[in-house]
């Protein structure tokens, strides 16, 4: 609450609380300037070059990590001192080296909340060159190439996989198992401070001339272009370690760590979410994080793993290898706040619980086996059908997802909050997302959609139209829990409903587009295309103004809204049933589970179609609830 | 109750059959005017593929989005009431089960048509290609180049094909990984450094990219900065048009590079028009 004080209190104080942050930021400079100067030094060369960069960015994690507190907290006390790290109160605690999960997650939280709004920056610098068939904001197509490459990269590697997972699953995974903290509260502390120097390498690329690749830094070109291609490698790596530890945490904390009676047939969607993409960080992170080492060392040994001498289409294979399970890294996080808010909102019991676990699981074994989709133009014939047909049925257990938000939904009593209201968008945009992928999974239609504006789109509608929606509507719906204000409801309801229009009238206009052979990674097109770009352009322009609705609405609610109570929806996940927001350690005593999470009224185990016992005003029962515990 | 449930049913099934055949109709709608003429054989084959599955996919999308929308409106409740729905079970079988076969059902279909069928038309294509004309396509940063080797004419930068000959494109990257993407043809193949890969396609109507700037080679794999320009001029003619172009580019040059080099400003330059026209020009 050091915020709260007088003018002039107020900035010694922040310094103050800020001087491991600053500390971190001044031993990362010393170190980058140290690395890149010795390498020059030693060699003869400039001070900037692929090698330099690489010793000078590793130098820096070396200064940044041990700079925010890690030095007193973790290095220290392994040499046998005394843990001596102070972890700071109130706004403090959010800029120096903190263990404590929620802290973390807060982190994480502002950590990819930033991220977003300056890629969504990059974003609006390419609709305003697309506006125009020639070039008429970058100076050249080199610049644009750079922009679209950092967009994507942050909005994947530091929003897509990191918001709901860093965030969310931070905070709220150890509540709702009713755990004090993770297994592993040092190693978590440390994930996160990978993400800052992985965000900054990435954005900081174009001084040095930036990336041509784009996103998916396909060789050999990464091999030839400028020396900020080093910081795509080494960015990507960082943030690729922090996804890696928290997915050990995750997976540890959810095996070890759940309150008595918390049996795995009660496990929240929630968690199940988040343990099936700690299994898809565990499995395939360190094979892009690999595939990265490789890269880099085509560039400062040089090798020659991804070259015209070696295997150029190698590369596609690592990087999509990680690349598709993370699609769904992405979509099982943003599945599971579908389920979480649906049955609050709805009153209603979740239907089927088994088969939304059988769904998670199905899409975990089946989105390990379906990376050559994006390679269908690289790859033999031989590689074809198999791939096709794995990619295919991904959409069963998907659509076990819609199967159980629609029978929760089905006759129950709903209310249209924020939250539930863009949980709705979100299955809608993701439905268009998910039936454009069936295009894109017949080989031939992909033949010729491929690497179109149809794929920009199809790609928007999932991680954009769904995961970013979902991401939203955990925000509003926890929003109360993790701040302890309410946010407003109708300005909620205002910006649900802009980016869902903005959004729709952006991205499907570039079906449109590709269909029409758009190509993508383009900053200049041909003129007949321009009628449908300077519309995208301009809706695009609509739906990034609309994302400073929910900034203006949660900064002025989290310091002037109305006080939140405990459980505002009436949730029965264990998040709910202590203070908000919760105290650290999370609860007063330690909770005993006793019932699942999602049983509303008086439950019948199973429905013949839709028919239903009729009955009135029910109200919960306990002894009918826990008579009826595992009952499915 | 059960009245309920068939009434909710009976709703969602007369909605679905209107606005199921309005988006029928949008469907071929959208396929005759926005989905691109094509001029190959192949390109009848993925675009054949593409119809297909919107047809089918778009009343489905229908279904679901109906059944959302019905949802969030009939069963909404003002917010402030927190009551619990007297409706309550944890599963419906028949439901479910029925999901899960038409969903499978529906992946079989699409697996084997026109999935598995539409690569057994492309390769069949190729079998039947027995003396194809061949075309050896090297791409660099940034530009196209196309050699005839059974005609011993190296070296164009402007791709002419007689019509209904099958051709077979070898292609060649001299630096990084390119795409050979003609839209028009309706597929594209990626030119790998250190592979040469074989691409057949069978232009079978006259066009060239004066027309429609969809008949145009176009780089569609970032190769770095010249790689949105990375296109070639493309016109396919009558046989003997062929034959006489043939002739023609052997003849020692004059100016002809002139030319090539004007059409290519004029690929970046001139405001194209498709045929047909567009709704949104
Ligand atoms: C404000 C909304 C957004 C707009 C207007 C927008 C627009 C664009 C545009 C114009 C491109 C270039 C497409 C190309 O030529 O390949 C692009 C690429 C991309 N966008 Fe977005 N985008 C938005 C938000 C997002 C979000 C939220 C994500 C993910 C979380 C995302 C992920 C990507 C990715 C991965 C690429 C590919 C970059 C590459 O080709 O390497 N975008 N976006
Ligand atoms: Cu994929
Ligand atoms: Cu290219």
């Amino acid at each position: 609450m050091a915020i709260r004080t007088e003018a002039g209190q107020q900035r010694e104080s922040f310094l103050v609380a800020a001087a491991p942050m600053l500390r971190a930021l001044l031993w990362a400079a010393i170190g980058f300037v140290a690395g890149a100067w010795l390498v020059a030094l030693i060699s003869g060369s400039a001070f900037i070059t692929n090698r330099s960069v690489t010793v000078g960015y590793l130098l820096a994690l070396i200064g940044w990590i041990p700079g925010g507190g890690a030095w007193e907290a973790c290095v220290k006390p392994a040499f046998g001192a005394a843990a001596t790290w102070d972890e700071g109160r109130g706004i403090a605690r959010y800029l120096r080296f903190n263990t404590d999960h929620k802290v973390i997650g807060l982190q994480y939280l502002f950590a990819s909340a930033g991220t977003f709004l300056v890629a969504g920056l990059f974003a609006m610098a390419m609709r305003i060159e697309l506006l125009t068939p020639g070039l008429n904001l970058f100076p050249n197509a080199a610049a644009y190439n750079v922009v679209f490459g950092v967009h994507g990269t942050l909005m994947l590697f530091a929003v897509a996989v990191v918001a709901i997972i860093g965030g969310f699953g931070n905070y709220f995974l150890p509540i709702m198992l009713g755990a004090r903290d993770m297994t592993f509260p040092r190693l978590n502390g440390l994930s996160w401070w990978f993400v800052v120097p992985g965000v900054l390498a990435v954005l900081l690329s174009p001084l040095i001339g930036g990336f041509q690749t784009g996103w998916s830094g396909y060789a050999p070109l990464s091999a030839t272009d400028a020396p900020g291609q080093v910081l795509y490698f080494l960015g990507v790596f960082s943030l690729g370690l922090s996804s890696l530890l928290t997915a050990l945490n995750m997976i540890a904390t959810t095996i070890y760590m759940r309150a008595p009676g918390l049996t795995w047939g009660r496990l929240p969607i929630f968690a199940w979410g988040m343990l099936g993409t700690a299994v898809l960080n565990v499995l395939w992170v360190p094979v892009v994080g690999v595939a990265m080492i490789m890269g880099l060392m085509d560039r400062i040994v040089p090798t020659q793993f991804f070259s015209a001498q070696g295997l150029p289409v190698l590369w596609q294979d690592l990087f999509w290898i990680f690349g598709h399970p993370e699609v769904y890294i992405i979509m099982l996080p943003a599945w599971a706040i579908w389920m979480e808010v649906i049955p609050v909102m709805a009153r209603k019991t979740l239907f089927g619980y088994r088969w939304v676990v059988a769904g998670i699981a199905g899409v975990v074994l089946l989105s390990s086996v379906v990376w050559t989709h994006h390679m269908f133009t690289d790859v033999s014939n031989d590689r074809l059908v198999p791939f096709m047909t794995t990619t295919e049925l991904i959409s069963i257990p998907t659509g076990f997802m819609f199967l159980a938000a629609i029978g929760t939904m089905w006759q129950g009593r709903i209310r249209l909050n924020t939250p539930m209201l863009l949980v709705l968008m979100s299955m809608f945009n993701f439905l268009l997302g998910g039936v454009t992928g069936v295009f894109l999974a017949d080989v031939s239609v992909d033949l010729q959609l491929h690497d179109t504006y149809f794929v920009v789109a199809h790609f928007h509608y999932t991680i954009l139209g769904g995961m970013v929606f979902a991401w939203f509507a955990a925000l509003y719906y926890w929003f109360p829990k993790y701040t302890g204000r309410m946010y407003n409801e109708l300005w909620g309801k205002v910006f649900a409903w802009v980016i869902f229009f903005a959004f729709n009238l952006t991205f499907f206009a570039m079906f449109l587009a590709g269909i029409n052979g758009m190509n993508r990674r383009i900053a200049t097109y041909l003129p007949y295309l321009s009628g449908l770009n300077v519309w995208i352009s301009i809706w695009a322009f609509v739906l990034g103004l609309g994302f400073f609705i929910p900034l203006v609405n949660f900064i002025y609610c989290w310091v002037r809204g109305p006080r939140a109570p405990a459980n505002p929806w009436g949730g029965k996940t264990l998040e709910w049933q202590t203070s908000s927001p919760p105290p650290h350690e999370n609860f007063e005593e330690e909770p005993v589970v006793k019932s699942d999470f999602y049983s509303y009224g008086e439950v019948e185990p199973e429905s013949e179609m839709f028919r239903v016992k009729p009955r009135v005003g029910a109200a919960v029962s306990t002894a009918q609830e826990e008579k009826e515990e595992d009952g499915q | 109750m059960r009245d309920r449930t068939t009434r909710d049913l009976i709703w969602i099934a007369s909605l679905w059959l209107v606005l199921g055949i309005l988006g029928e109709v949008a469907a071929n709608y959208a396929l005759n005017t926005w989905y691109p003429e094509m001029f190959s054989q192949q390109g009848g084959v993925t675009a054949g593929a593409f119809a297909f599955l919107l047809r089918i996919v778009v009343p489905g999308a229908i279904l679901i989005t109906i059944i959302l929308v019905y949802s969030a409106i009939r069963f909404r409740v003002p917010e402030s009431d927190t009551r619990d729905s007297p409706a309550q079970y944890r599963f419906g079988r028949f439901f479910a089960w029925t999901w899960l076969g038409l969903s499978a059902a529906l992946n079989i279909l699409f697996i084997i048509y026109p999935g598995a069928t539409g690569l057994l038309a492309l390769a069949n294509y190729q079998a039947a290609a027995t003396s194809p004309l061949q075309v050896d396509v090297t791409a660099m940063q940034w530009q196209w180049n196309f050699s005839y080797p059974q005609y011993n004419l190296m070296n164009q930068s402007e791709l002419v094909l007689p019509v209904n000959t099958p051709v077979k494109f070898m292609l060649q990257s001299q630096d990084v990984v390119h795409s050979f993407w003609i839209p028009a043809f309706g597929l594209k193949e990626d030119v790998i450094p250190g592979q040469t890969r074989e691409l057949y396609i069978t232009p079978n109507k006259m066009i060239s990219t004066r027309v429609d700037p969809l008949a145009r080679v176009q780089c569609a794999e970032i190769c770095g900065i010249g790689h949105a320009q990375m296109r070639a001029v493309v016109r396919v003619v009558s046989q003997a048009d062929f034959q006489q172009w043939v002739k023609q580019q052997k003849q020692p040059p004059g100016g002809m590079g002139m030319i090539m080099q004007s059409d290519m400003v004029s690929i970046n330059r001139y405001q194209f028009n498709r045929t047909g026209g567009q709704p949104w020009q």
